[in-house]
């Protein structure tokens, strides 16, 4: 089922494009390359069938060249659904002689119908008198008059003041790729210019060579009278043209990697002399609204039954040719039937539009008057009215309570006095307030210096203790070190308990306990199996004093004999060792902090 | 021990008690002062109100009043000086802007302040609405601020990001109001008003060529001290040099 519908879509579209082929407008045209040249160059002559196919054409003769058949090129190109298929036929043309030639109209033949090419002229010249370029590929630098054209264009030169005229600029170029194309611009006094719209592009054969168009258009009006200059319009691009090959050697990575180089150009165009003519002011009506060009004007109100006090809504517009921004537009005031709110303007692309809210006053307000607006027909030469209306109004008859009133501000019983206000100081103040001293500042006071030096005080206080505490987590030896002689100081006060008490060897273990300990944590190593020998070699490699080192010596050797060989000792002796514990861990306290 | 605690204790009452005892002579001043206008006295109010500020004590009210004795004695110009000094110790009091305002369409050939831009007139609508002293207690209050935020995330053990966001805008703000500060400070310092109407010069000499002139109540800003001359700015921008005795620092 699917591959069927899939197979009936493919028919449907071969058909559609079929007939879109057969359907499309066929043209035949003769172009060439340029229409002045040297003896020496070649001339390049193309015949464009577009919208057909058909074999090489065998050219007629043509007076003061040869020619040669180069081959066919064929496109074919979609935009937007429409297909189109262009066959040219590009012959070279060879001069052989000085002078002013023709080549003649042809002819072609497709589906029994004739198409007919139009003649051109070509001017042979001698290449010693040359200025025209030998080549495309050199006309970048020189003979771009050429190649590139720009035109003003305007459909009138008398116009009257503030008449909107259209204005048309071209840009022709043949033979070159133009990028970066700005807007023209134009050196005028007194002319006011609207927005561009979209630029056309076409191609468009003039002479026998085929241009691309640019075509930008405006309009313009003229805010003062007399005589003015417009134009001439300036344009600027660039041109993109062939740089120098890197490598003449290898043709095809030589012209795979040309490079493209911009060329800034500006292009003028002819200038005009524009006539402005002033509005004649004789017959000119008392309510022109100023506008001038041709105009349609519309009015709708509604709506067309209502009480007396209801709103009517008047949407008028103007739409047409010319400045509407310039207008002024008619608008209703208060009379004896209505009240009148001031109107809003906008204007949209082509049309002005006002807005006006008017209030029957009476039921004798049974139509709306006419609105007229005037303006200037430039095409005419003469000053028009459009008049629409009156309009007819049914005034519904009022119910109780619902008597006319106007919207808005609700207003005071009789009219409001413009109060003549008094002004003065106002009165002095009760009370003092709290006195400083003269010059005090807060921010030069005693006060703010202690409070902010305090507070840095704490917060760097703060700060070192929180470092201190991080240190203590992750720096083990410096735990260690520091609490060294902390767990020292406990572990003597538990020695001299142990002495008081007469417990002579517990006491020595306390004391041995005391320095193992003490110096595992100083010099971070294992206080667990601690030698003399293996602290002696620490202790001189960290220069400590040899009277130190005896005493400790001594210290451990007492120790020992206590504790191992239950040597007794007295209690002044004990007495002395302790003190020597304390005042070596005091020695190095004081020098290995 | 307890006789230094008892003189501690001692010296301590005086203070409070003098302290108290001069409160109440200063406040009984600017009472009477008060009468005095009162009663259409504005010579005598003045000189009571200016009495006080001679004692070396001032406040808010003191130069609001003092300048409203003034205006209605018909100096415009000590007037503008007074409300000046004023707006600086109650800089959002709505009393002292509508007199401010009032005194100051009295002064002729004010000229015009050059144009600033919207960030300038937000900032100096800021600068204006605080005090030196709130500026400084702000700052006080984002500084301990911040600082109790950082080390709470460091205690705590807090979202570090959010601790560092808050911070950092902490001290944005903190570093703001130091400028600000400084800036309000730096230009208060040199600010003056006109007490009576005088010629500016262009050189520091009472024979040279006049400038241009400035009335009474008109503030400028001294950017030089010369002998018995200050250098002067302008609102608009000009300088000359004016004679000392006609211009009082703010």
């Amino acid at each position: 089922m699917t591959k069927n519908v899939n197979k009936i879509l493919i028919f449907l579209i071969v058909v559609f494009s079929a007939v879109v082929c057969l359907a499309q407008d066929i043209s035949f045209e003769v172009t060439v390359d340029r229409n002045k040249t040297t003896l020496d160059s070649v001339v390049t002559l193309s015949l464009t069938l577009n919208g057909a196919t058909s074999d090489a054409l065998g050219l007629p003769e043509i007076n003061g060249f040869q020619s040669r058949y180069l081959g066919p090129s064929t496109q074919v190109t979609v935009v937007n659904g429409n297909y189109s298929k262009i066959t040219t036929h590009n012959y070279s043309l060879y001069p052989t002689e000085i002078g002013i030639f023709t080549i003649p109209s042809m002819s072609i033949k497709i589906e029994g119908e004739i198409y007919t090419s139009e003649s051109i002229k070509i001017e042979v010249i001698d290449s010693s008198k040359a200025q025209v370029p030998k080549s495309s590929q050199s006309s970048g630098k020189t003979g771009l008059e050429d190649k590139i054209l720009l035109t003003l264009d305007v459909p009138k030169r008398d116009i009257y003041l503030y008449e909107k005229v259209p204005v048309t600029v071209k840009l022709y170029i043949q033979g070159f790729t133009a990028r970066d194309i700005e807007f023209p611009k134009f050196d005028s006094l007194g002319l006011t210019f609207e927005d561009y719209k979209q630029p056309n592009q076409y191609t468009q054969v003039i002479d026998g060579i085929r241009f691309d168009v640019i075509e930008f258009n405006t309009k313009m009006y003229s805010i003062r009278e007399g005589r003015l200059e417009f134009g001439p319009a300036r344009l600027g691009f660039n041109i993109l043209y062939q740089g120098k090959r890197r490598s003449s050697s290898d043709s095809f990575f030589g012209s795979f990697f040309d490079r493209y180089e911009k060329r800034p150009v500006e292009v003028r165009s002819e200038g005009y002399v524009l006539n402005v003519l002033p509005l004649p002011g004789d017959e000119k009506p008392e309510d022109f609204s100023g506008g001038v060009g041709q105009f349609d004007f519309d009015v709708v109100a509604s709506p067309g039954m209502v009480k007396v006090g209801d709103p009517i809504t008047i949407i008028m517009k103007v739409s047409g040719q010319g400045d509407l921004s310039a207008i002024n537009m008619p608008y209703f005031k208060d009379d004896d039937n209505f009240k009148t709110y001031d109107p809003q303007i906008r204007q949209e692309r082509n049309v002005k539009i006002l807005e006006q809210v008017l209030i029957p006053k009476s039921e004798n307000a049974t139509k709306i008057p006419i609105a007229r607006f005037s303006y200037f027909d430039s095409n005419l030469k003469q000053y028009r009215s459009i008049v629409r209306g009156p309009f007819d109004l049914t005034i519904l008859p009022s119910e109780e309570g619902d008597e006319f009133r106007i919207v808005g501000l609700p207003r005071l019983s009789g009219a409001i006095a413009v109060e003549d206000l008094g002004r003065d100081i106002i009165y002095i103040k009760g009370k003092p307030g709290k006195f400083l001293s003269v010059g005090y500042l807060f921010s030069e006071s005693f006060s703010f210096k202690s409070i902010l030096v305090l507070i840095t005080i704490i917060f760097i206080a703060l700060l070192l203790y929180r470092l201190r505490r991080n240190r203590f987590k992750t720096d083990i030896a410096f735990a260690r070190r520091t609490q060294a002689p902390k767990k020292a100081r406990e572990l003597m006060k538990e020695a001299k308990k142990k002495m008081n008490d007469q417990k002579t060897l517990e006491c020595y273990d306390c004391v041995f306990k005391t320095i193992t300990e003490y110096f595992g944590d100083k010099f971070h190593i294992s206080a667990a199996g601690m030698t003399f020998s293996d602290l002696k070699k620490i202790l001189n490699d960290k220069g400590v004093d040899e009277n130190v080192i005896n005493r400790l010596e001594k210290l451990f050797k007492e120790c020992d004999e206590v504790r191992f060989a239950a040597a007794n000792q007295d209690l002044e002796l004990v007495k002395g060792n302790l003190k020597a514990c304390e005042e070596i861990i005091d020695y190095f306290e004081r020098n290995f902090r | 021990m307890r006789r230094s605690i008892f003189i501690v204790i001692a010296v301590f009452v005086f203070l409070i008690v003098s302290n108290v005892c001069n409160a109440t002579g200063k406040n009984a001043m600017f009472y009477q002062a008060g009468d005095f206008y009162k009663q259409g006295k504005y010579k005598e109010a003045a000189e009571t109100y200016e009495s006080i500020v001679k004692d070396g004590f001032v406040s808010g009210p003191l130069y609001y009043n003092l300048a409203n004795s003034y205006f209605k004695d018909g100096k415009v110009g000590i007037a503008i000086l007074n409300y000046r000094r004023a707006e600086r110790l109650m800089p959002r009091d709505s009393d002292l802007d509508s007199n401010c305002k009032y005194v100051n369409s009295f002064v002729k050939n004010n000229a015009n302040v050059l144009p600033r831009n919207l960030f300038l007139k937000i900032l100096d609508r800021y600068k204006d609405n605080l005090s030196l002293d709130e500026i400084s207690k702000l700052l006080l209050f984002f500084y301990i601020l911040s600082g109790l935020i950082v080390f709470l995330g460091m205690y705590l053990h807090l979202n570090k990001r959010k601790i560092t966001t808050i911070t950092l805008i902490l001290a944005i703000i903190f570093v703001f109001n130091v400028a600000i500060l400084i800036s309000k400070s730096t230009s208060e310092r040199n600010k003056a008003i006109v007490v009576s109407d005088l010629e500016a010069k262009f050189e520091p000499l009472d024979s040279a060529t006049t400038h241009f002139s400035l009335s009474e109540g008109v503030e400028v800003f001294i950017l030089k001290d010369e002998g018995f001359w200050f250098k002067i700015k302008r609102a608009d921008g000009k300088m000359g040099w004016a004679a000392k005795n006609s211009i009082k620092k703010i």
